[in-house]
């Protein structure tokens, strides 16, 4: 949105003091915990009328982000969260990995639900385009499915294909809305063009002939069998309305209350970014659909193309090619090393120009030993990635725990490529990056996590888990606690006995007739971080004591 | 507004070890202790909260997004729906703001462009332009034009040659390239301070030249590096007394022995081919590679034979990176020598000349004509970025009279420091400053110096 008035802001800032007022005592009123906490999904699916589309420009947003943050808020924490610090369901995201046991052949299935175009008839073309960065076109295949034809560059068989698809199960499986993206084969023969096909050439449109999809086809890789390699993405249900920003709110979306920089799995993004190297990462990549019911409706909000992550990415011509040693290092336009360059006469070189890459046709240009995933950058600055707290990065980083080796090597083997070596390269950097990804951030915090209410009257335990011990990340010689009784309208906690120790990730919970209880766990370890304190809140309801809260501290909130 | 209030609804409900560690002695501090008495469950869900947010939300007028001023204009741009004013090269018919010669200043004109005139290779071009100073110039080509894409290189010059393999990309396969056109140019300004090396800043005179050249154009692209053009044509120049008000015409400083041709411009047959060798990585940004054009063309005086001559030229330009490709050393050597026949001699308005943004930057335009010159630059460049460059240059150019050879002793040098705004493929922005000994200038201009 249009920065406002500094009138308006003044007339915003008294608003929002007497709103803050009315609000912050409204919900002292009804206690730390409501009778729903933790909220397991959120119910952003009112219906609405369908918003006006949003149209950003590639140039603009790039320029937009890298003079000024246009994100507002600092030191503000996620807002979209449970009280146990996950996200609940929404039109935004849907909890997968993250909360349960995703099979393999869940994760390798992701969003599809078809098996793909029906190459049982031919593809009528509809629409094409002739330039720009992904040439292709649109078809409608025998069932009557739309789908976006999009190809490899020439040079490059495989790369950007593989990447979306692989991308695409990924980020399905970690709980994004992603369209289904399908490697496809196809033959000239199949593909008819429709009498009212039309093809967009830069600014003008004109009905579409064969030729144009012979002179589409003579910009793609062909296979050693002459067929293309395609990404079949389907259509995703209902109208499009364009993007979605990484800051603030629609205006005509009633559902969408929550700042974007604020929203944890769009901070939190900015972790699953860094370890799968998606630097493209940009609002123009997102796709919010209107999903009408009757006359209104609400939105849903997708992640789209994967093309450029992993070792994939455009070059300097804007054409899929093996990722810019830039990417994830450096903002395009980043002032730091640019005047330390200028200054310089040139001598002082980017460190990064001097990484060492196995570079492989089908994978592109990826490593893991230069990788910092507390340091690593998109393509320019991101109001929510820049806004991430640690707390936002431990909830993305325990659900990229949860992508074991096996998991990382089902979804490589989505990208079904030619040269088996190739997928064992991708998965064996997956791993490495996802490892990097885990020491760095579980050692930020007290990564405890799981925890549970096992037992009943004087046997009840809460047991968890420690996230740093379980990834071999150090070792944790037991635990101090502190139970209390936790007055929920007033948020004042009581002593309950004394401070016990526990060898082990299992404490006994006292008997005590309070609705809230509360325990403050420090684990004993070398980590400094594992030391800092964890708060677990439990909710007792007759014989059914549950937990309710948990709070970590961490050494540094935020990142930046 | 809203989220804001949902932002503060969310620091004061949810859970933090601040609000919980103020509460460790049970000391009652913060927005919590203000209500006592509220029972430990309290009524209302945080769904049913978020809900009303919602619900309020929706009470309030929708405001769709509203895109500023510029991000209209660049979406336009992005989606290639502005006016081609500059630097673009499309098909179509629309106006354009250009330079159309050194001093001309700003000149804003209309073209036209239809390669591939209905599914032939046939092209059409056709172009006028005004500009600020008075400058006129009109161009009509017809037939295989060479282009890039919908792309037309920037006009039929005889220098444009020189580009036109440049020009190329990946989709570049006109082999062969056949083409008629038309020129006719007014240029009211044009500078002379005198010929040979010894010509005095003082002396700081201007002339009109204008005329017809009609040409055809053949040439042939052995080889996405290699390519040959050849021309012929008849040229008809006229030349004036300048019309700068603030500098004398060339006539009240120089008559028709210092300056050859004044008093008599006669109708000339041209003929001339240029060999192009590019093995520049990206010929529009190189960072490697070399660069070798070899130049010969006929200049045949129609009416008395007295401006007869031949010129030969060369230009050889290197590309070293230095440890990387962020650092570039530039090189240039530029030769131009024209031989008049027998009794002949070259006219000052057709002259080779040094001086200005592409040779001595740090010399006024045409400070220095002669029959021979010769022109070496060097640069060393480095990339802040991949849109900002930076270069330390050194200029050093003599001219000399026909036959005689320019001399090291009356070379001149000026050097300076530049700003480059660009992309991968050319550069858009050239600021510089020149120091010589005639002074410093700065330099503004929209191509690479080489």
């Amino acid at each position: 949105m249009r920065p406002p008035h500094p009138r308006r802001r003044r007339v915003a800032a008294a608003a929002l003091l007497g709103l803050w007022l009315a609000v912050a005592t409204g919900a002292a009123a009804q206690g730390m915990f409501r009778h729903d906490d933790p909220l397991q999904r959120d119910a952003d699916d009112i219906p609405i009328p369908k918003p006006a589309e949003i149209e950003l420009s590639t140039s603009h947003d790039v320029v937009y982000h890298s003079l000024a943050d246009r994100g507002r808020g600092e030191g503000v924490r996620a807002m979209n969260v449970n009280t146990l610090g996950e996200v609940p369901d929404s039109s935004w995201f849907t909890n997968r990995i993250g909360v349960r046991e995703l099979s393999l052949e869940e994760l390798a299935r992701g969003p599809d639900t078809v098996e793909g175009p029906d190459t049982s008839g031919p593809w009528s073309v509809v629409a094409g385009k002739s330039q720009g960065i992904t040439p292709g076109f649109t078809i409608v295949d025998a069932r009557g499915d739309t789908y976006f034809i999009k190809f490899d560059s020439v040079g490059y068989p495989h790369l950007a294909t593989a990447a979306d698809v692989i991308g695409t199960k990924l980020f399905h499986a970690i709980g994004y809305n992603v369209p289904e993206n399908y490697i496809a084969h196809l033959t000239r023969a199949r593909l008819q063009v429709h009498p009212d096909a039309r093809l967009t050439r830069g600014r003008s449109e004109r009905s579409m002939r064969d030729a144009d999809v012979d002179a589409i086809l003579a910009l793609a890789p062909r296979e050693p069998d002459g067929s293309y390699r395609v990404v079949a993405s389907r259509a995703v249900p209902g109208e499009p309305v364009g993007h979605r920003l990484f800051y603030g709110t629609r205006g005509d979306d009633a559902n969408d209350v929550f700042p974007h920089e604020h929203r944890r799995e769009l901070r939190g993004l900015r972790v699953f970014c860094a370890w799968l190297n998606h630097d493209d990462s940009r609002a123009l990549n997102s796709l919010d659909v209107f999903v009408p019911d009757g006359e209104r409706g609400h939105l849903r909000h997708y992640l789209i193309d994967f093309s450029s992550i992993l070792g994939a990415g455009s070059d300097a011509r804007r054409q899929i090619a093996p990722q810019s040693r830039r990417a994830g290092h450096e903002y395009i336009i980043e002032w730091a090393p640019i005047f330390k360059t200028l200054f310089s006469f040139g001598l002082w070189e980017r460190p990064w120009r001097h990484v060492e890459y196995t570079e492989h046709p089908e994978i592109g240009r990826l490593e893991a030993d230069y990788f910092e995933p507390q340091r690593w950058k998109p393509e320019y600055p991101n109001p929510a990635f820049r806004r991430m707290q640690m707390e936002d990065a431990f909830w993305a980083t325990r659900i990229v725990a949860r992508f074991d080796d096996e998991r990382i090597r089902a979804a490589v083997a989505a990208g079904d490529y030619a040269d088996p070596g190739a997928g064992r390269l991708l998965a064996g950097l997956v791993r490495a990056r996802r490892d990097k990804v885990l020491a760095y951030y579980l050692r930020q915090l007290s990564p405890l996590d799981e925890p549970a209410v096992r037992g009943e009257g004087a046997e009840r335990r809460l047991e968890f888990a420690h996230l740093g011990e379980r990834h071999g990340l150090g070792g944790v010689s037991g635990y101090d606690f502190e139970w209390a009784r936790f007055d929920n309208a007033r948020g004042v906690r009581s002593p309950l006995g004394e401070p016990g120790f526990s060898p082990g990730p299992s404490l006994p919970v006292p008997a005590d007739g309070a609705d809230f209880l509360v325990v403050r766990i420090r684990g004993r370890s070398d980590e400094p971080a594992w030391r800092l304190p964890v708060d677990v809140f439990l909710r007792q309801r007759g014989r059914e004591t549950s937990v309710v809260g948990i709070e970590r501290a961490a050494s540094d909130r935020s990142l930046d | 507004m809203l989220a804001h209030a949902v932002l503060a609804a969310t620091l004061a409900g949810a859970p933090s070890l601040a609000a919980l560690g103020a509460a460790d002695d049970e000391s009652e501090t913060g927005p919590e202790a203000r209500d006592p008495g509220s029972p430990g469950e309290p009524e209302g869900g945080r769904a049913a909260e978020w809900r009303a947010l919602r619900e309020r939300k929706a009470r309030e007028p929708a405001e769709a997004y509203s895109p500023g001023f510029f991000e209209r204009l660049m979406l336009k741009a992005d989606q290639g729906r502005l006016p081609k004013l500059a630097g673009w090269n499309v098909a179509g018919f629309y106006p354009r703001i250009q330079s159309i010669a050194v001093g001309s200043r700003t000149a804003l004109g209309l073209r036209f462009w239809q390669p591939d005139v209905a599914g032939t290779t046939f092209d059409v071009h056709a172009s006028a332009f005004y500009s600020s100073a008075g400058y006129q110039y009109y161009d009509v080509q017809l037939g295989r034009v060479p282009h890039d894409g919908a792309a037309l290189p920037l006009r039929a010059t005889d220098g444009a040659d020189l580009y036109e393999i440049g020009a190329r990309s990946g989709d570049w396969s006109r082999e062969l390239t056949v083409y008629g056109s038309f020129r006719y140019w007014r240029y009211t300004e044009l500078e002379y301070f005198g010929s040979g090396p010894r010509s005095d800043a003082g002396d700081h005179s201007t002339f009109l030249a204008e005329g017809p050249l009609a040409e055809l154009v053949v040439g042939y692209q052995f080889d996405p590096k290699l390519a040959i053009r050849a021309r012929a044509g008849v040229f008809q120049p006229e030349v004036g007394p300048g019309e700068d008000a603030l500098l004398p015409p060339v006539d009240a400083l120089f008559d028709d022995v210092a300056a050859p041709g004044l008093d008599d411009q006669p109708d000339f047959i041209t003929a001339g081919a240029r060999l192009v060798l590019d093995l520049r990585d990206v010929p529009g940004a190189p960072h490697t590679g070399a660069f070798v054009s070899l130049h010969y063309a006929r200049f045949d005086d129609r009416e008395e034979d007295a401006y007869d001559f031949d010129r030969f030229s060369y230009d050889a330009r290197g590309y070293v990176p230095l440890g990387a490709k962020q650092r570039v050393l530039a090189l240039r050597a530029f030769g131009s020598f024209d031989r008049p026949a027998d009794g002949a001699r070259v006219p000052f308005y057709l002259q080779q000349s040094l001086g200005g943004t592409e040779s001595l930057r740090g010399f006024q335009h045409f400070r220095f004509r002669g029959d021979e010159l010769v022109l070496f630059q060097a640069e060393y460049r480095w990339e802040a970025s991949p849109a900002i460059e930076l270069a330390a240059f050194l200029d050093a150019g003599a001219v000399a009279a026909a036959g005689s050879g320019p001399d090291l002793d009356d070379l001149e040098t000026d050097w300076g420091l530049g700003l480059r705004i660009k992309n991968w493929r050319t550069v858009f922005l050239r600021f510089e400053v020149a120091r010589s000994s005639e002074g410093t200038r700065f330099v503004f201009n929209t191509s690479s110096v080489f």
